[in-house]
């Protein structure tokens, strides 16, 4: 599994126990003590989930979710929990945490919420991916392709386009065939995807 | 005739000598004797006795040339029925001859050798004394009629004199006793340092004995015996709620108690109880009140110290309880880091096993750690325990800064091992303050161990700062005493160089399980507020750069 588990507790046992269990299942762990540390040990580009005990010494679990969010982390966070901690668990939620446990966690499911969260990551980075390959190809198109292009998306024929444009329609052919090839693909279905994908976010 | 006519005048004689000697005594005895031998010797006869009557039946009071011996005899009705005969007609009876009238009772008459008797009813206020008797003993003897109406007339002087004389003898008796109970009164009242007062409601006046005016401090010569007086030296909160109470006393128709302070000329406050009851002279209308009043300083100030004691206890037992709840809270907190670890690094262990990919040195590890962190577990338990467990130590009059000095020293020890100096100010010759030694030191420990780690916790960031003895060191904690003389408390400030905390922090720092430390959970402060709170001091800490908490204590107030 690719990614990296984030997991910050204040408490060194309890910390490196969590740690043993992740990297036993063969996870990579980065452990930190605080939520500076993590702050200063991940960024918008890292990959993986955070485990974060919502009572930290300093800056507490709740501020660091939101110092995290501001600065692009959009790593799914896992919250750990006391007892009598369900008010914060709640405000965590809505803020936009995807799981909480309450320690003590059975390793099980501490493993299924962690790997469950490594994929929501995964696919996250996978969608991010494809979204940058799609403006990297779209960005390929010369100004006139791309006046094709936004015809073609709205379903007009050669002979519109041709018409629209005061080109020909063998002209319109020639750059309809250009866009699909920089843009690897076989049709214009193919080439709406990859237009919304490249526009989204 | 002429006898009978010389007889009168001898018996009249008589008579008027009778009642001539009588007036010289009121002696029931004395008049009794000379009736008797007056009588005896104006009537010719050869003894004479009195004998009282009463609900008991008959006594022989008084006798005549009779023995001593027989006087307080009782003596039965069948015995004297003569006698019971004159009570029941009120009139004499005469028995010429004893031996043969069956008016007397035989067996009598012959044991006293009894020949003739006259028994003269004694009757005064309409109210049966008695009966006078003169006996005959040589022979018959007819009675004549100026004797029958000597008899009559000397039995009514008899009778009048001997009432007047018993009543003397009883008035004497009750003044006596009346006397020595007043006696016996006085000399309770003195021994159980009562005093008393008589207060005259017509003329508002009132009487104290010598006890009353040492009570209330009051000079005997200057006081004018008003009633106005005696009130003005009430302490003023007490005196409207006193006046109320005779009020009520007065208008409820009841005896009155009340207990008030009276201020003594060297403005000492003494307690005063005072019990009193109205005495009626018409009824209904109030005239005199009387009544005791007694020291009760010392009860008051027992009871003082015993209900100040009380309220400290709750206080001290309500703060237990909350104290209690905390730690229940911060239990199950301390409690969950250990057992969550344990369980991880054991869980740990089993899923290398599942992997395969466990090591004997890998296996021994988590053992070592799951030990250590079952042992964390149990000295939290200890810990809690041992301070629950805590006998409160009683409060005592203590020099505050002896305790900070004694707490600081402990402390110095373990800051100069992280290279923090620690220095005293402490404020010279400050009052005693009322507090449990051990637990004030405890505060002074808790607020220097927190100063301690906010040090450390700083001092990786921030460059090591000179020491003004040149050493390098990386913080200082200052610790100092003074007294607020308005507030009359004494303050204890402990400052650190360690970063401080912002206004918000500064506000929570002492809740449970607030914390801004690695290690500790805020117990330490938590603890602390309480055992301050329980003081009677307060403790907070201040907002800014470098930490700075503060507590105080009451000074101790003479009563």
């Amino acid at each position: 599994m690719n990614g990296t588990v984030f997991l910050v507790d204040d408490d060194e046992a309890v910390l490196r126990s969590l740690g043993d269990i992740l990297s036993a299942d063969g996870l990579a762990v980065r452990a930190f003590d605080s939520a500076e540390a993590l702050l200063a040990g991940c960024n918008a580009q890292s990959e993986g989930c955070i485990v974060l005990d919502i009572r930290l010494p300093g800056m507490d679990g709740l501020n660091a979710q939101d110092v995290l969010a501001e600065q692009g982390v959009q790593m799914p966070i896992i919250f750990l929990t006391g007892h009598g901690d369900v008010q914060l668990s709640v405000r965590a939620m809505k803020a936009g945490a995807y799981d909480f446990l309450q320690k003590p966690v059975a390793a099980d499911t501490l493993l299924a919420r962690v790997y469950a969260a490594l994929m929501l990551d995964r696919r996250r980075m996978q969608v991010r991916s494809e979204e940058a390959l799609a403006r990297e190809r779209l960005a390929r198109l010369t100004p006139r392709e791309q006046e094709v292009l936004n015809q073609l998306l709205q379903g007009a024929s050669s002979k519109e386009i041709a018409k629209q444009l005061g080109l020909s329609p063998r002209t319109v052919d020639v750059h309809r065939k250009n866009i699909l090839v920089k843009c690897r693909a076989s049709s214009v279905l193919e080439l709406s995807e990859l237009y919304r994908r490249g526009n989204n976010g | 005739m002429n006898a009978a006519i010389n007889q009168t005048k001898a018996l009249s004689e008589a008579l008027n000598r009778i009642n001539v000697t009588l007036h010289s005594t009121l002696d029931f005895h004395e008049v009794a004797q000379r009736l008797l031998s007056e009588g005896s010797r104006a009537l010719g006869s050869e003894t004479a006795a009195i004998l009282l009557r009463d609900d008991a039946g008959w006594q022989i009071s008084d006798v005549f040339r009779m023995p001593l011996g027989m006087v307080d005899t009782p003596v039965t009705d069948q015995e004297v029925q003569h006698a019971v005969l004159a009570i029941q007609s009120r009139q004499i009876v005469a028995i010429d001859d004893a031996l043969h009238d069956p008016r007397v009772n035989r067996e009598h008459v012959r044991q006293y050798n009894i020949r003739a008797v006259l028994a003269a009813p004694l009757i005064a206020r309409n109210e049966i004394i008695g009966v006078m008797f003169f006996n005959y003993h040589a022979g018959p003897h007819v009675f004549t009629e100026p004797e029958v109406h000597f008899a009559q007339q000397l039995a009514t002087t008899a009778a009048i004199a001997l009432d007047n004389a018993r009543l003397f003898d009883e008035r004497l008796r009750v003044e006596k006793a009346l006397r020595a109970s007043e006696q016996r009164l006085h000399l309770a009242l003195d021994a159980a340092d009562m005093g008393i007062w008589d207060w005259d409601m017509l003329t508002d006046s009132v009487l104290w004995n010598e006890k009353h005016f040492s009570l209330f401090g009051v000079d005997p010569a200057s006081f004018t015996n008003q009633v106005s007086e005696a009130f003005s030296v009430l302490h003023p909160d007490d005196r409207e709620r006193v006046q109320a109470s005779v009020q009520q006393a007065l208008t409820q128709q009841e005896p009155f108690y009340t207990e008030f302070r009276v201020v003594h000329p060297d403005e000492s406050v003494h307690w005063i109880a005072s019990k009193g009851q109205q005495v009626k002279g018409v009824p209904g209308d109030p005239l005199r009140m009387i009544g005791i009043c007694f020291d009760i300083t010392e009860r008051k100030h027992a009871e003082q110290e015993r209900e100040r004691y009380l309220h400290q206890e709750n206080i001290a037992q309500m703060h237990r309880l909350h104290i209690a709840g905390e730690f229940a809270a911060l239990l199950a907190h301390q409690l969950n880091q250990p057992l969550s670890a344990i369980r991880s690094f054991a869980e740990a262990g089993l899923v290398r096993l599942r992997h395969a990919t466990d090591t004997p040195e890998r296996s021994a590890q988590a053992f070592n750690d799951i030990v250590a962190q079952s042992e964390r577990a149990a000295q939290s338990i200890r810990d809690l325990r041992q301070f629950l467990a805590r006998q409160p130590q009683a409060m005592t009059a203590a020099d505050l800064n002896a305790h900070v000095r004694s707490a600081s020293g402990l402390m110095s020890v373990l800051a100069r091992s992280y290279a923090i100096r620690v220095s005293l100010d402490l404020s010279k010759s400050l009052p005693l303050a009322l507090m449990r030694p051990s637990q004030i030191e405890q505060v002074v420990i808790n607020l220097m161990e927190n100063a301690i780690d906010a040090i450390r916790l700083s001092s990786a960031m921030n460059a090591a700062v000179t020491d003004t003895l040149g050493g390098k060191m990386k913080g200082t904690i200052q610790i100092a005493t003074l007294l607020d003389p308005e507030l009359n408390e004494l303050v204890v400030t402990v400052r650190d160089s360690g970063p401080g905390l912002d206004a918000e922090a500064a506000k929570r720092v002492f809740d449970p399980l607030y914390t801004t430390k690695e290690n500790g959970i805020g117990m330490g402060l938590t603890i602390s507020r309480s055992i301050v709170e329980v003081h009677g001091g307060r403790i907070w800490a201040k907002a800014g750069s470098g930490g700075c908490f503060k507590f105080t204590l009451p000074v101790v107030t003479t009563p």
